[in-house]
C-alpha cells in the first residue's frame, strides 16, 4: 500500500483535480462505470482497508477517501451531476464550496457593556465595545482595563481582555 | 491484548458472535442460551442482574427491573419518547443534566448509557467464558437511523463496559455482511429490520468484496415493542369490560400486562390461535388480585398490527425512491429481527417486494455474526503484527470440535467451566426464540477446514491491468475558465463480467423454497454459519479473509519531499476500471452512509443541509462563517439531523460553540468549519480562521448526551461499584 507521504502527497494534488479526475473517469462516464471507479478508490483509500498500516496512514487515507466520497456523491446522482457539468464549465472543481453566502449564525455576543455591572464599568465598556467595532484592538484594551479596575471581580470582563491580548499578539507590527 | 467480538445490542436481546477458525459463531452463556435479554435488574444486595436472571425478576420488581432502554439511549429529556416511556414503563425517569434523561433504581440514579454498558458488561463475561480469553475490543451494532447522540452514547457504553469499540456499526449492515459470506453472486439487497425497537430498511449492493449501503431510512420508534403494546391493549379493553377495572391507570400492572402480550404474540407466530392465563393481575387499591383467561387469533393480531406493518412498508418505498430505483430492482430481500417471524411480517413484506425473503440468515443472529466478520475485518492489522498471537493456548475443552465441518452442532456448554458435566443444552423459557443450532447437512463450502487454510491462490496477475492515465491531468487542466473539450483517455480496460463461479452443492442452499414453505421453524434452512460449539483451535485462526489482490502501485521515485506534479502523482496509481473477480471470502469492505441528513440553522428557523442523508462514510464538509457583529468573539453554531427545511422539525443535536476568535469588524472574521462524520457515523468538528489559519477552540455541546469526559469518568466509578451477574 501507498505510504503515507505517497497519500499525503496525492490529497495536495487532488486539492486541484475535479470530480472526473479525483475517481479517474472520462467526462463521459457511464453510471456503472462511476459506481466501479469508486470501488475501485475505496479498496485503495477506505480506511478499513488500511487497519494494517498504522493509525497514520488510517488517517491520511481518511482525508483522501472523503475528496472520493464528495466526488461519488456529486456523480451518481444525475441532477448534481449535471449542475457540476455546468460549474466546471466555469472553472469550478468542488461543488458548493466556496459559497460563503451562509447566513451569519444569529449573534450570541453579549456587548462588554452589558458584561460589565457597575455605572463607571459600563461607560469604559461601552467605549471598548465601538473601539471594538471599528477595529482598533489596542484602544479598546485600554478602555477594557479600565472597566476591570472598577470591579476587579468580574471574570468575564477579564476574560475578554485575554481575547483581545491574544488578538493583538497576532497583529501584525 | 483479548479477542474481538461483535456485539448486537438489541432493545429486547443482546448477542454476541466472534469469528473463530475463518467462521462467524454466535456463544452461549452457561444454560447455552445466545440470546441475552437486554434486561437490567438491581437486586437488594447490590449485585445488578442481566439477561434471563433479570428478566424473571420484570414480573416481581418491576421497578427496579430496566428494560427497552436502546429506545431512550441518546434521546433528550424532552423528547416524545423519552415523555411516553414515563408513562410506560414500571421504573423511574427522571430529568439531569443538560436535559438528559436518567434511570433511577434502589434510590440511585444511572444515566443511560450505564444501562447498555451493564448489558454489554455480560455479554463480554459470556463471550470471555465460551471463548476462554479476555475480550476487550468488540464491534457493536446500532440501528440503521440512530442519529450522532444515540451512537455517540452507544459508544460511550462500550467504553464503560471495558470494550475498545472497533466500530459502531449499522444493523442491517453487519446482517448483509453475514449474508453477503453465503453467496458470491452480485446482488442487490433489502435488508428488512423489525427489532424489538426500531424499524430499518437498507438498501445495498454487493459487488465483489464491496458492500455499498445505497440507502438507508427507519422509524427509531417502530418494533415488536409496539405490537405487545398494542396487544396489551387489547387486553385491557377486555379486562375494562369484564372486570370494570382499567390496567393501564397502573404502569406496574399494565407491564406485566406487556409481559404477557409478548408471550401471546411469540406463540401466535407457530398457531393461528392462543389462549393465555393472565395471573395475578391487580385489581387496584382494594381490589382482589384475579386471573384472567386471555384469547386472540392470530387474524384478530393481523387486523391490529397490519397498520404498523404498512407504515414500515412506507418507509422501505420511501428509501427505494430515494435512490431512483424500483422495487423490481431488488434481487434479494432479508428478513433481521424477531418480529420478522410474524406471518403478517412475512406475508407484506413478500407481497410489497414480490419475492420471497432469503432464509438463510437467522434473523436473531444474523446481525451479531455479521458485526463478528467486521471486529475480524478491522482486527487484522493488530492481529497480524502478533500481540494477539502471542495469548497463551487456551483449552477449550470440546473434543467433537476437532472433526471439522460438523454436523448439527449442538448448542455446547461453554468451555472452561470443567466442574459442570455437559449437560444437554438447557433450553432456554419456552417463550424464547427457537434453537440456534447450525442445521447443514454439509460443510459449509468457506470455511476452511484446517487442512484448507491457507488462503487461495490469488487470481492470475494477468486479471488485474493496470492502466496508468499518465496525461489526464496535463490535459484537464481544472483552473482553466473553459476546459478543452474531454479528450478521451486511453480506453479503459473492460473486465470480463463475473463468472458466477458458486460452489458446487450450495446452489440447494440459496435456493429459494416456495413460499408456503417459509417459516421459521426448528429444521428449516437456517443459517450457513455455525452457532455450535466454539471449535477447540485455540490459537487465531488463520486469517479468514485473505487479503485481496492488492493493487499495488507501481514503486513511484523516491519520498516526495514537494508536491508532486499532478502528472506524477497519478501516474504513481495504477487504474482499474473493474474489480477483478475475487473470492468473497477476500477481506469485504463496507461501504456504508450516514442515515440523515447534518444541517445547521439559518435564519428564520430554517436550516441548510451539509451532509445530505445517503452520503458515504467517512466525508467531511466545510463550511465557512462569518461574524454577524461587530467585535465579535464568540460563534454559535445550532446542529440538527433531519430531513426537513424546518430546523425545529430535525432532531436537535446541540450547539458548537466557537470561541476565541479575533475581535474585528463584523463579517470579517471567517471561521472555516469542517463537520466530519466519521465511519462510526458519529460527528465531529473542527475549526479555522480562514485568514490566520489559527485553529479555533471548536466545542460541540452535545444536547442531553453524557459524553464528556468527566461524566464518563463519574459513570466509570459507577460502574466500578457494581458486579453484574
Amino acid at each position: 500500500m501507498a505510504s503515507v507521504e505517497q497519500i499525503r502527497a496525492w490529497i495536495e494534488v487532488a486539492k486541484n483535480k475535479n470530480y472526473y479526475e479525483i475517481l479517474r473517469l472520462q467526462l463521459t462516464a457511464s453510471d456503472g462505470e462511476i459506481k466501479a471507479a469508486f470501488h475501485q478508490f475505496a479498496l485503495r483509500f477506505h480506511p478499513d482497508r488500511l487497519v494494517d498500516d498504522g493509525d497514520d496512514t488510517i488517517e491520511v487515507a481518511s482525508e483522501l477517501f472523503k475528496r472520493g466520497v464528495e466526488a461519488y456523491n456529486v456523480l451518481c446522482k444525475h441532477d448534481l451531476r449535471k449542475r457540476y457539468d455546468g460549474e466546471l464549465r466555469k472553472g469550478r472543481i468542488r461543488m458548493d464550496i466556496d459559497k460563503m453566502d451562509s447566513a451569519p449564525p444569529p449573534l450570541p455576543q453579549r456587548t462588554l457593556e452589558m458584561i460589565a455591572k457597575t455605572p463607571q464599568g459600563k461607560k469604559y465598556a461601552a467605549k471598548a465595545d465601538r473601539f471594538l467595532s471599528i477595529g482598533k484592538l489596542e484602544e479598546a484594551r485600554v478602555q477594557l482595563q479600565g472597566a476591570f479596575q472598577c470591579e476587579p471581580g468580574n471574570h468575564e470582563l477579564e476574560e475578554r481582555i485575554q481575547i483581545i491580548y491574544e488578538a493583538l499578539a497576532l497583529e501584525p507590527g | 491484548m483479548g479477542v474481538a467480538v461483535g456485539i448486537d445490542l438489541g432493545t429486547s436481546n443482546t448477542v454476541v458472535a466472534v469469528v473463530r477458525d475463518g467462521r462467524a459463531v454466535t456463544l452461549a452463556d452457561e444454560n447455552g442460551s445466545r440470546l441475552i435479554p437486554s434486561i437490567v435488574s438491581f437486586h437488594p444486595n447490590g449485585s445488578v442482574l442481566v439477561g434471563e436472571s433479570a428478566r424473571e425478576r420484570r414480573l416481581n420488581d418491576p421497578t427496579n427491573t430496566i428494560y427497552s432502554v436502546k429506545r431512550l439511549i441518546g434521546r433528550s429529556w424532552a423528547s416524545d419518547e423519552v415523555q411516553q416511556a414515563r408513562g410506560r414503563f414500571p421504573f423511574e425517569l427522571r430529568e439531569g443534566a443538560k436535559n438528559s434523561t436518567l434511570v433511577v433504581a434502589r434510590g440511585e440514579t444511572y444515566a443511560l448509557p450505564e444501562m447498555s454498558a451493564f448489558v454489554l458488561r455480560r455479554a463480554k463475561a459470556i463471550a470471555e467464558k465460551a471463548l476462554g480469553e479476555t475480550v476487550d475490543r468488540a464491534v457493536v451494532t446500532v440501528p440503521a437511523n440512530f442519529n450522532d447522540l444515540q451512537r455517540a452514547s452507544t459508544k460511550v457504553a462500550g467504553k464503560l463496559a471495558g470494550l475498545e469499540v472497533l466500530r459502531i456499526l449499522n444493523e442491517p449492515t453487519a446482517a448483509a455482511l453475514a449474508y453477503g459470506q453465503t453467496t458470491n453472486q452480485n446482488e442487490r439487497l433489502a435488508v428488512y429490520d423489525l427489532g424489538g425497537g426500531t424499524f430499518d430498511i437498507t438498501l445495498l449492493d454487493l459487488s465483489g468484496n464491496v458492500f455499498e449501503v445505497l440507502a438507508t431510512a427507519g422509524d427509531t420508534a417502530l418494533g415488536g415493542d409496539d405490537i405487545d403494546l398494542v396487544i396489551a391493549d387489547i387486553m385491557a379493553d377486555q379486562i375494562v369490560r369484564t372486570h370494570r377495572f382499567d390496567p393501564r391507570v397502573d404502569v406496574i400492572e399494565f407491564a406485566k400486562l406487556r409481559i404477557y402480550a409478548e408471550k401471546l404474540k411469540l406463540l401466535l407466530s407457530t398457531q393461528p390461535e392462543a389462549t393465555i392465563e393472565i395471573e395475578d393481575l391487580g385489581m387496584g387499591e382494594g381490589g382482589k388480585p384475579v386471573t384472567i383467561t386471555f384469547k386472540m387469533t392470530r387474524e384478530d393480531l393481523d387486523r391490529e398490527t397490519e397498520g404498523m406493518i404498512d407504515r414500515t412498508l412506507d418507509v422501505c418505498r420511501f428509501a427505494i425512491e430515494t435512490v431512483n430505483l424500483d422495487v423490481a430492482n431488488i434481487d434479494r430481500v432479508i428478513l433481521v429481527g424477531g418480529p420478522t417471524r410474524m406471518p403478517l411480517v412475512q406475508r407484506k413484506t413478500r407481497e410489497f417486494f414480490a419475492k420471497s425473503p432469503a432464509l438463510k440468515v437467522n434473523p436473531d443472529e444474523v446481525v451479531a455474526l455479521g458485526a463478528a466478520i467486521q471486529a475480524h475485518v478491522l482486527d487484522r492489522g493488530r492481529s497480524k503484527k502478533g500481540v494477539a498471537a502471542k495469548i497463551a493456548p487456551v483449552i477449550v475443552d470440546s473434543p467433537a470440535s476437532e472433526s471439522l465441518p460438523r454436523i448439527s452442532a449442538q448448542a455446547s456448554p461453554p468451555a472452561t467451566p470443567k466442574q459442570e458435566p455437559p449437560s444437554p443444552p438447557a433450553r432456554a423459557p419456552s417463550d424464547a426464540p427457537e434453537e440456534a443450532t447450525a442445521t447443514y447437512n454439509r460443510p459449509p463450502p468457506r470455511a476452511p477446514t484446517p487442512a484448507q487454510a491457507a488462503p487461495p491462490p490469488l487470481p492470475p496477475a494477468a486479471a488485474v491491468v493496470p492502466t496508468r492515465i499518465v496525461a489526464l491531468g496535463g490535459i484537464f487542466p481544472p483552473a482553466s475558465p473553459v476546459p478543452p473539450p474531454p479528450v478521451p483517455p486511453p480506453a479503459a480496460p473492460v473486465a470480463a463480467p463475473r463468472s458466477p463461479t458458486l460452489q458446487p452443492g450450495f446452489d440447494d442452499v440459496l435456493d429459494l423454497p416456495k413460499p408456503e414453505e417459509i417459516s421459521f421453524s426448528r429444521g428449516a434452512p437456517q443459517l450457513t454459519f455455525g452457532t455450535g460449539a466454539i471449535p477447540a483451535k485455540p490459537q487465531r485462526p488463520p486469517i479468514a479473509f485473505p487479503t485481496a489482490p492488492d493493487i499495488e502501485p507501481p514503486k513511484p521515485a523516491p519520498p516526495l519531499r514537494r508536491p508532486p506534479s499532478a502528472a506524477e502523482a497519478f501516474a504513481a496509481a495504477p487504474i482499474v476500471h473493474e474489480p477483478p473477480p475475487a473470492p468473497r471470502m477476500a477481506a469485504p469492505l463496507l461501504i456504508d452512509v450516514t442515515p440523515l441528513s447534518l444541517r445547521v440553522e439559518t435564519v428564520g428557523g430554517f436550516c441548510d443541509v451539509l451532509i445530505a442523508a445517503n452520503t458515504a462514510v467517512p466525508c467531511d464538509r466545510t463550511r465557512v462563517f462569518l461574524t454577524a457583529a461587530d467585535g465579535q468573539t464568540t460563534v454559535i453554531i445550532r446542529v440538527a439531523q433531519g430531513e426537513s427545511n424546518k430546523f425545529p422539525e430535525n432532531t436537535f443535536l446541540g450547539e458548537l460553540e466557537l470561541t476565541g476568535l479575533t475581535p474585528a469588524p463584523r463579517g470579517e472574521t471567517q471561521i472555516g468549519v469542517t463537520f466530519e462524520i466519521d465511519a462510526d457515523g458519529i460527528l465531529n468538528v473542527k475549526a479555522k480562521d480562514v485568514k490566520s489559519g489559527r485553529q479555533t477552540q471548536a466545542r460541540l455541546q452535545l444536547l442531553g448526551a453524557q459524553t464528556d469526559p468527566k461524566d464518563v469518568e463519574e459513570m466509570m466509578k459507577r460502574q466500578a461499584q457494581h458486579a453484574v451477574l
